[in-house]
């Protein structure tokens, strides 16, 4: 699920920092930029793998900063087409699952990449797989193997979008009965990955366990 | 900035983990280390996957051991992340399983891999699955 990538960015360190050695500062500015940022249409940077070139120093007029030119290699978190992964089921909703991994937490099941046939339990708001008559539950907290379908990136929403958004909520909900909107903004998920769990072996770990007599316990 | 190269290479997790303990993301190298936050999250999760985290070396053993199966490098990745320990994993992971690997070779790989990479997690969700049937029951 992770790549090594290179990169060549330009630096600008600070001149505060021009006390320190140059691949530290550059190193410092590199890592608070990029680490657990996601790059659009590279994916989710973990780490600074390493530094191979780093040129420049130069200062401009009327900026105290130096700038250099750096090339590196980062570590990055873009799972690709068909890879199966495990990861925590984080919540359910109608339309579906989202599984976290840890340090990601945007991959999300849609209700028709479900095992089928699923179904979804209103008073509890739990998908439940039902296999040969017995209810297999989707509880949160379990273990899940899924296989990623896509990868999709979304681009910040600019503030026209913003606005745009908050409107069309408001909106939706007065047209439901006079609630006032869902309190709080909207989560912007950069990376999003979708996965599937319609097939052999995928699903929440503890089905496939591989029992002594048959496999996924029936209650 | 310019992406120069995509993919220079896929990595394990195993891989992964080791760059991040060096720089200090695992919880025994304390709190005054170069890994970030978001970093020992990472490894937190890498170590918490089936297999545990390996060194180098016995990694190669395994990646040789491995090489009369014929897999791909991404299929590679993926039996060192994911430490398959039934046929249903093993088919998950390798595309035309039927075609390319019969049922003993299937087998064959399994034994390899319950060599190399441990499965303690298997263990706890079998206990923890057990603990689920008292419950509903």
């Amino acid at each position: 699920m992770f790549i090594l990538t290179t990169v060549e960015a330009d630096v600008r360190v600070h001149p505060r920092d021009l006390n320190k050695p140059p691949l530290t500062a550059v190193t410092d500015v590199i890592e608070q930029l990029y680490l657990d940022k996601v790059v659009q249409d590279l994916g989710l940077v973990v780490s600074i793998y390493d530094i191979q070139q780093v040129q420049g120093g130069h200062i401009y007029p009327n900026d105290g900063a130096a700038y250099f030119k750096a090339r590196f290699r980062c570590i990055v978190f873009r799972p690709f087409v068909g890879e199966v992964l495990v990861g925590k089921l984080l919540s359910c909703n109608k339309e579906g699952l989202r599984v976290s991994l840890g340090f990601f937490s945007d991959v999300l099941i849609p209700d028709y990449a479900l095992q089928s046939p699923s179904y979804y339990n209103e008073e509890e708001g739990v998908w439940v797989w039902k296999y040969e008559g017995s209810d297999m539950f989707m509880d949160t907290g379990e273990e899940i193997r899924f296989r990623v379908g896509s990868l999709r990136f979304n681009a910040t929403p600019t503030s026209a979008q913003l606005q745009q958004q908050a409107a069309a909520a408001a909106a939706a909900a007065a047209a439901d009965g006079g609630q006032p909107p869902p309190a709080g903004p909207t989560v912007h998920s950069p990376l999003e990955v979708l996965g599937d769990i319609d097939g052999d072996g995928l699903g929440l770990t503890c089905w496939w366990q591989p029992v002594a007599e048959e496999e996924p316990a029936a209650t | 900035m310019k992406i120069i190269e995509l993919n220079a290479g896929l990595l394990s997790n195993h891989e992964v983990a080791q760059v991040l303990q060096e720089r200090g993301a695992d919880p025994s190298a304390g709190l005054n280390t170069r890994a970030k936050a978001s970093e020992k999250t990472v490894y937190e999760y890498l170590v918490s996957q089936a297999g545990g985290i390996k060194a180098r070396q016995e990694l190669q053993a395994l990646i040789d051991e491995l090489k009369p199966f014929g897999l791909t490098r991404a299929e590679l990745v993926q039996v060192l992340n994911l430490a398959p320990a039934s046929a249903v994993e093993v088919h998950l992971i390798v595309e035309d399983c039927e075609e390319r690997l019969d049922e003993a070779r299937v087998e064959a790989l399994i034994a390899v891999v319950g060599r190399y990479l441990a499965r303690p997690a298997a263990d706890a969700a079998a206990a923890a699955a057990a603990d689920g049937d008292a419950m509903q029951e």
